[in-house]
C-alpha cells in the first residue's frame, strides 16, 4: 500500500497523513473520492493516476 | 539496497549482488505473468464513451509492458548499473525512479492477481503447491522492496 500512498503524494502534493487516509479508504471501501474539481482538472488527475497504473475515474458530482 | 546520493533529478542506489538478482527476478517473473491493465470502471455518471475505455485500457497495458522492460534493462545495463566494490551502483533520474517503482508495483500486482487476489478474509493459500509458494514469495519480496525503497528516499532508513 506504500506505493499508493507515494503516488497520491506525488500526484496531489498531499502530506503522508492525507494520502494514507485515502489509501485506507480505497483498501476498506474499494474506492475513495479523491478530489472535487473541474472536469478538465479531474481528467488530468485521472490520466496521471492511470500513468502510475492506478485505476481512477471522473464522475459528475450531483450532490 | 540503500540510497547512496540524491541530487536534484538524480538518485544513486547501492545494490548488493543479491538485491540486483532479486529485483531482476521479480521483474522477469512479473513480465511473464503480466498484470492485467486496470479495469476502467464506469461509474453511473461516467463521461467516457465505452469504446474509448477499451482503447485506454490497451494503451495502459502497453505502457505497463514498456515500463517493465525499461526497469529490467536499467538493471542489466552495465553503464547504468555499475559493478563496484560490494555490489552495484544504480543511477536513475527522478522520472526513471518513478517508473522503476511502478514496474515493481505492477509485478507485485501481477503476482497477487495470479494468486487469486487474496485478502484478509480469503482462505489461506495452499503453499504446499510449488507454484503458489513461488508467487507468494515473489509477492512478499516485491512488497518488501517497494516499502524499503520508499523508506530509503523518504529518509526513514538507510
Amino acid at each position: 500500500m506504500s506505493y499508493v500512498v507515494h503516488v497520491f503524494q506525488k500526484v496531489f502534493g498531499w502530506d503522508r497523513r492525507r494520502a494514507e487516509k485515502h489509501m485506507l479508504e480505497v483498501h476498506e471501501k474499494g474506492r475513495s473520492v479523491l478530489v472535487r474539481e473541474s472536469f478538465e482538472e479531474a481528467e488530468a488527475h485521472v490520466h496521471q493516476l492511470q500513468a502510475y497504473s492506478l485505476q481512477a475515474t471522473v464522475e459528475r458530482d450531483d450532490s | 539496497m540503500k540510497l547512496l546520493s540524491r541530487e536534484p533529478g538524480r538518485l544513486v542506489f547501492q545494490l548488493r549482488a543479491r538485491d540486483r538478482n532479486s529485483l531482476r527476478g521479480i521483474l522477469r517473473m512479473g513480465s511473464e505473468c503480466r498484470r492485467r491493465p486496470p479495469r476502467i470502471t464506469r461509474g453511473p455518471a461516467s463521461f467516457m464513451p465505452e469504446d474509448s475505455e477499451e482503447m485506454l485500457r490497451e494503451a495502459i497495458g502497453q505502457q505497463m509492458a514498456e515500463v517493465q522492460q525499461g526497469a529490467l534493462a536499467w538493471l542489466e545495463d552495465p553503464a547504468r548499473c555499475v559493478a563496484g566494490k560490494g555490489g552495484f551502483g544504480l543511477t536513475l533520474s527522478e522520472g526513471e525512479f518513478e517508473a522503476f517503482l511502478q514496474a515493481l508495483n505492477n509485478a507485485k500486482m501481477a503476482f497477487w492477481e495470479t494468486l487469486g487476489c487474496p485478502d484478509e478474509d480469503s482462505a489461506p493459500l495452499d503453499e504446499t503447491r510449488p507454484e503458489v509458494q513461488a508467487f507468494a514469495f515473489a509477492l512478499e519480496l516485491s512488497n518488501q522492496y517497494i516499502a524499503h525503497i520508499l523508506d530509503c528516499v523518504s529518509g526513514d532508513t538507510d
